[in-house]
């Protein structure tokens, strides 16, 4: 229901952090600690992946000056 | 009593986060987010994860949203309200997962915790298994590192407009 891209990257990150506390949960149940070192392959990931897509949204941002997903969608056309 | 202080501080914080106009408002609303998340691991004795998810998350990840945004120039959107018929709906659907999830938790009813050890979390103990078990995912994440700078950087590099000769 937002259009703005860079609150939709924060609600990725959002869920991201969501899915590190039931890991971290289920670690602390099962006193294993290999989920809390996947909670930490899961950080690189998102790290990782916030940095391309922020360079995405800023080179889109340089085309077209506005970052409404309803208008990146149509960037098909 | 702990618990319920910071499950009530980033359910609000992350409700503060879809909810706010303003994007900056987000994103210092995300920030308090992970700092109540962080103080979640440390309540679950999970010490290295709540202060590397501090320096990563709200230390670097924000800061790069930060910049982002003020290199952008972003005011508070209007957004154009959706009917409300939709709203309602979205609501119910998300009303309903909860219940299921809620549910299937009860039925579950996972067993209790045996106090087998507790420095799970220390980092002496997860760096053992991180270098003897999982060394093969930790240097290609240093690989899938590399390869995200150099994506980003490549992404992000202004195109030179290149002299067309007419050939005149």
């Amino acid at each position: 229901m937002r259009r703005n891209a860079i609150i939709i990257f924060m609600c990725i990150e959002l869920m991201l952090n969501a899915v590190n506390l039931l890991l971290v949960a289920f670690s602390k149940i099962y006193a294993d600690a290999d989920a809390q070192l996947f909670v930490f392959f899961i950080m690189v990931v998102a790290a990782a992946e916030v940095a391309v897509g922020l360079a995405i949204i800023v080179m889109m941002y340089r085309k077209v000056h506005s970052v409404d997903i309803n208008i990146l969608n149509r960037l098909k056309h | 009593m702990l618990f319920w202080i910071l499950s009530a501080i980033a359910v609000s914080c992350a409700l503060g986060v879809i909810l706010s106009r303003n994007p900056v408002t987000s994103v210092m609303f995300l920030i308090l987010t992970f700092f109540a998340i962080s103080g979640h691991y440390i309540l679950m004795n999970a010490q290295f994860l709540a202060i590397v998810n501090i320096i990563v998350y709200a230390g670097a990840i924000m800061v790069l949203f930060l910049f982002v945004i003020m290199l952008m120039n972003l005011n508070a959107d209007v957004e154009p309200q959706k009917g409300q018929l939709v709203q309602l709906a979205g609501v119910i659907s998300g009303g309903v997962l909860f219940l299921v999830v809620l549910a299937a938790i009860k039925t579950a009813a996972p067993q209790p915790i045996e106090k087998t050890s507790t420095d799970i979390g220390l980092i002496t103990n997860l760096g053992k298994v991180l270098f003897t078990k999982y060394v093969l995912p930790f240097e290609i994440s240093s690989v899938l590192f590399l390869s995200a700078m150099i994506g980003a950087v490549v992404i992000g590099k202004k195109e030179e407009i290149p002299n067309i000769q007419r050939g005149e």
